[in-house]
């Protein structure tokens, strides 16, 4: 094929996509660093959390859940409700990719992202993209993982030097809401975060954080009820 | 948390996250998502989104007399809009720690 760019030029091609997300990322992963110190973590601990999970809404929810004395129990399950988003990535993105050998998928299945997944998908869906998808894909999980791992890091180390008096742990439940509202796309998910908000708050008492789980039941069954009803109404 | 749990923790959310995020690709599209699974994991981000900031923002120290002990309630309500606005996780924050800064300076 004539027109079909080079490996190595899809790969920085799909690299350099990342860039316009940066200013998304980098005050993000610093903050997620620097929230991981203030919940009490070692700069060690918090560098291996940071390298095990490679998942920001996640790293910054088990640091706050840590903060809170929740069981270990709700921590797993918190960050694996919050990660499970990956599981519709991951079954978006596969037809994509061609063969891949086990390292490759192992190499992917370690470094998808909700930005890579992004770029590299409004790029596998264009018509006349000349890039080679695989390569693409690679660049651009790459990059942001790379961008991750720096601002985290970076977070962890300045992160120490912060006055608790800042009041920086509000910017945890700040960037939650930074992260709710774009996942709020029609009246079905917006019922379920209002009904899952409505239903933490009224069961906030109970023991190890189990108010967190409850409500987010709660939201989830709304969501999936009114969106049941609205496809009825419409047939 | 003791060490060992803290260990733990990370080690299975670690794997259970790669489990996830290989599902299909390590499968290699051996089986399609179910559509009814499909339509309730889509609801999971802001539930369980919805259900961390909720409480993290109404019940910080407490309730106590008109607005004292209340800042972040309001500072939230500004950031929701702001975040509604721009879907910019840095403008939020910005907003919402820039107004939780100005009401404590001014009360």
């Amino acid at each position: 094929m004539l027109t079909s760019r080079s490996t190595k030029e899809s790969f920085f091609t799909g690299a350099s996509t990342i860039i316009p997300v940066m200013p998304g990322i980098v005050p993000f992963g610093m903050l997620t660093g620097v929230v991981t110190i203030a919940a009490g973590i070692s700069p060690l601990k918090a560098i291996f959390m940071t390298l095990f999970m490679f998942a920001g809404a996640a790293q910054v929810s088990v640091a706050q859940l840590m903060t809170e004395n929740s069981s270990a129990i709700i921590i797993i399950a918190t960050a694996i409700m919050i990660n499970l988003r990956f599981v519709m990535y991951s079954a978006s993105i596969t037809p994509y990719l061609g063969s891949l050998n086990l390292w490759q998928r192992l190499y992917l299945s370690y470094t998808l992202s909700d930005q890579a997944y992004a770029v590299s998908i409004v790029e596998f869906t264009r018509k006349d993209s000349p890039y080679q998808k695989l390569p693409f894909f690679f660049g651009a999980c790459t990059s942001l993982y790379v961008t991750w791992m720096a601002s985290t890091i970076s977070g962890i180390f300045f992160g120490s030097l912060i006055p608790p008096q800042w009041s920086f742990d509000f910017a945890v439940p700040l960037t939650f809401l930074a992260l709710l509202v774009p996942n709020i796309t029609d009246r079905p998910t917006a019922l379920a975060a209002t009904v899952a908000a409505l239903t933490a708050i009224l069961t906030v008492s109970l023991p190890y954080n189990m108010g967190l789980m409850i409500g987010a039941f709660a939201g989830i069954f709304a969501g999936y009820f009114a969106s049941k009803r609205k496809e009825l109404y419409h047939e | 948390m003791s060490n060992s749990t803290f260990w733990i923790v990370i080690s299975v959310i670690g794997i259970a996250t790669i489990i996830m995020r290989g599902s299909f690709i390590l499968t290699a599209d051996r089986f399609k998502l179910n559509t009814k699974f499909a339509g309730i994991l889509k609801f999971i981000p802001a539930s369980v989104l919805a259900a961390l900031v909720a409480p993290a923002i109404v019940y910080h120290e407490g309730m106590v007399s008109a607005l004292h002990g209340k800042e972040r309630i309001l500072a939230g309500i500004i950031a929701l809009l702001i975040a509604y606005k721009t879907r910019n996780i840095f403008f939020t924050i910005l907003s919402g720690m820039g107004t939780l800064y100005l009401i404590q300076y001014f009360l």
